[in-house]
């Protein structure tokens, strides 16, 4: 049996399970959790196509799965990225039983994490577009609920997705079959122009990133973050492996400039944006964007170290955006707007000190899981590029006063009591969380082997 | 079948005719029959590039998505559409101008050598770019889910058909053809669940 099929027929298991608990919404999620984080280990840690015994069986899995003439391989380089897909969904799925999300979560999500899986394994790895196109259908599921009926959000994620999809897939024929090199310089502009179209709307980019406050706004923001954290990580992803393989993209100047520009504009109008923010959930839909500013300023700074400090922060923020989220579903039960949050705090103390140290988080701020990433990002930058340094600065300073006005307006003096308390099982997540942020903001190693290996499996773009 | 390439000026025709038609007609019932004279017609120009097989997943899955969404869109009891009793869309002088230009534009497009590195036909080319350009307008000019939905999957099926001289592989005409039928599915979702939405927001006061 091969491993490809072993990671489909337990995801289909597991949703399975997880349609059948969906009236149990606790038993659901961690039936999902369980289910991502077990296929995580088998991803990571069981050798393929050699045979081991288990007992007295001897047991071998194959890397490769050929369906249609394709090949799905569970190769070296991509076993640390679908690791990293499934440990994140096992990271977010427990506490979506507490947050107000349709009981079909668990297990779409699941489909979801095996399709964007699917992205990674597919040789050629063009067609992966396809596989994120049909993941950002699975995410419209979700988004769009009987709770959360408005749709506009998510209809322009997927008209977006369909766009990247074709622009993805002709560049990738075009660089296959036309041979383009640098003696092309024509045929060369015209594909670096449908690749950054590509990647920009899989990044959400801006412009391109008009459905994220809309969805924000239409849906749970734990769920829109599980959504952004997964299909932005298969495009990231995928962008790695374009540069890792036509070496004419690696070697064009051009393209990482453009990616740095554009994380520059990003973070400097996501900045700006979040601090004029009077929803609160609008607020977060562009701390999103100042996160993904970031790492693609350190993309386009085109260096390997920078490129490890992306895959960190990569890694770092599904933490971060995890917890931010989570603090910010509560805080939305009390109002949307900040204006009307004045001693939301006092009620809900571990709901707005998790939204406030992930928002910190995402700022940079000392002590949280943010930090170690940005100041080597900021040092990495300083030397070679002065406005992305100004850039990463301005972010971690403009997140940081906002974080303070926020705490300012969270924990002001109210006068009423008819705010909603949050119980205990929650409390315990935010809790959790919280620490987690602080822990990996003291030993910002511990993301270091997953760095590595995912380094060691790009061989031509980490040298 | 080799005879059915003597007479490819007919699917482009029927194209230009149906593209119009979704453009220019409000989102109905009666669309889906013109979604799927749009398919066959797609299937008829792709058998160009693609093996039998390969046009009959593509035809079959074509009208498998016209019957998943005149289905969906009926079974919603008080469907929206149906007290709809106009069928032009509002608009129609500039829909018909923007359309007008679209062609064109799409016509001059497959006339200059932006496919020269792959072997594509003519009628296949113009056909295509006609399809993408429509489903553009339907894009650009749509609030409705109905037109947003059709539109996607015209510009879809404008893509694969110049994709399928590119790559006339079976696994991406399947991959292709799930992509079709996910469109068509969230679709009916998206649009059953807001129909339940605006009937239970006018039940209660």
């Amino acid at each position: 049996m091969s491993a490809g099929q072993i990671i489909f027929l337990f995801t289909i298991i597991y949703s399975l399970l997880c349609l059948v608990l969906r009236h149990q919404r606790m038993a659901s999620a961690f039936a999902a959790a369980i289910g991502a984080g077990s296929i995580a280990v088998f991803v990571l840690l069981v050798s393929f196509d050699e045979a081991f015994l288990l007992g007295e069986i001897s047991i071998k899995f194959a890397s490769e799965w050929i369906i249609l003439g394709r090949m799905f391989s569970l190769s070296e380089n991509v076993r640390p990225l679908i690791g990293f897909l499934y440990l994140s969904g096992a990271f977010l799925l427990p506490a979506a039983w507490l947050v107000n999300v349709n009981r079909f979560f668990p297990s779409v999500a699941l489909l979801i994490l095996a399709i964007v899986a699917a992205s990674l394994m597919v040789d050629p790895f063009v067609f992966a577009a396809v596989f994120i196109e049909l993941a950002a259908m699975g995410a419209v599921f979700v988004l769009a609920t009987q709770q959360h009926p408005r749709s506009t959000g998510a209809t322009r994620m997927l008209i977006l997705y369909t766009f990247a999809m074709v622009s993805i897939l002709f560049t990738g024929s075009l660089l296959d079959v036309a041979g383009i090199t640098s003696a092309t310089p024509v045929l060369a502009m015209r594909v670096t122009f449908m690749l950054g179209f590509g990647f920009a709307i899989l990044m959400t980019v801006p412009p391109f990133h008009l459905w994220l406050p809309k969805s924000v706004e239409e849906s749970d923001p734990y769920i829109l973050v599980f959504i952004l954290v997964i299909l932005q990580s298969a495009g990231f992803f995928f962008l790695l492996r374009f540069l890792d393989n036509y070496v004419w993209l690696r070697e064009q100047t051009l393209i990482y400039d453009g990616i740095r520009i554009a994380g520059i504009i990003t973070t400097i109008l996501a900045v700006l944006l979040s601090a004029s923010q009077r929803d609160i959930k609008k607020l977060m839909a562009y701390a999103l964007l100042v996160d993904l500013g970031v790492i693609l300023i350190a993309i386009g700074s085109g260096t390997e170290d920078a490129l490890r400090l992306a895959l960190s922060l990569n890694a770092v923020r599904v933490i971060t955006l995890g917890v931010l989220a989570l603090g910010l579903s509560y805080l939305c039960n009390s109002a949307w707007l900040v204006s009307q949050m004045r001693g939301v705090g006092y009620k809900m103390p571990f709901a707005a000190a998790a939204f406030l140290i992930g928002l910190l988080s995402v700022a940079g701020t000392p002590l949280t899981a943010g930090f170690p990433v940005r100041w080597s990002l900021l040092t990495e930058v300083l030397h070679t590029d002065k406005l992305a340094a100004g850039t990463v600065l301005f972010s971690m300073v403009g997140l940081g006063m906002l974080v303070i006005r926020l705490a300012a307006i969270l924990f002001g003096r109210r006068n009423d009591d008819d705010i909603i308390a949050v119980s205990k099982e929650p409390r315990i997540f935010l809790l959790g969380g919280i620490l987690l942020l602080l822990l990996l903001g003291l030993f910002p190693q511990l993301v270091f082997p997953w760095v590595e290996d995912v380094a060691s499996g790009l061989a031509n773009l980490f040298l | 079948m080799a005879w059915l390439n003597n007479y490819l000026f007919l699917p482009v025709i029927i194209l230009f005719i149906t593209g119009s038609t979704l453009a220019l007609m409000r989102p109905q019932l009666r669309s889906m029959l013109v979604l799927a004279a749009q398919y066959i017609a797609v299937s008829w120009l792709a058998s160009t590039s693609l093996p039998a097989a390969g046009v009959a997943a593509k035809l079959v899955t074509g009208l498998l998505v016209c019957v998943i969404l005149y289905l969906g869109i009926r079974q919603i009891g008080d469907d929206p559409l149906q007290g709809d009793d106009q069928l032009l869309s509002a608009n129609l002088p500039f829909r018909i101008i923007a359309l007008l230009l679209v062609t064109v534009a799409s016509v001059s497009v497959a006339r200059s050598n932006l496919f020269a590195q792959f072997d594509i036909r003519m009628e296949a080319s113009v056909g295509a770019l006609f399809l993408v350009a429509s489903s553009l307008l339907n894009l650009g000019l749509g609030a409705d889910l109905l037109r947003i939905g059709i539109g996607l999957l015209t510009l879809v099926s404008g893509a694969e058909l110049i994709y399928g001289f590119i790559e006339p592989a079976l696994a991406l005409i399947a991959l292709l053809a799930m992509v079709h039928l996910g469109i068509v599915l969230v679709f009916s979702y998206i649009i059953s669940i807001q129909t339940r939405y605006s009937m239970s927001e006018n039940r209660d006061p």
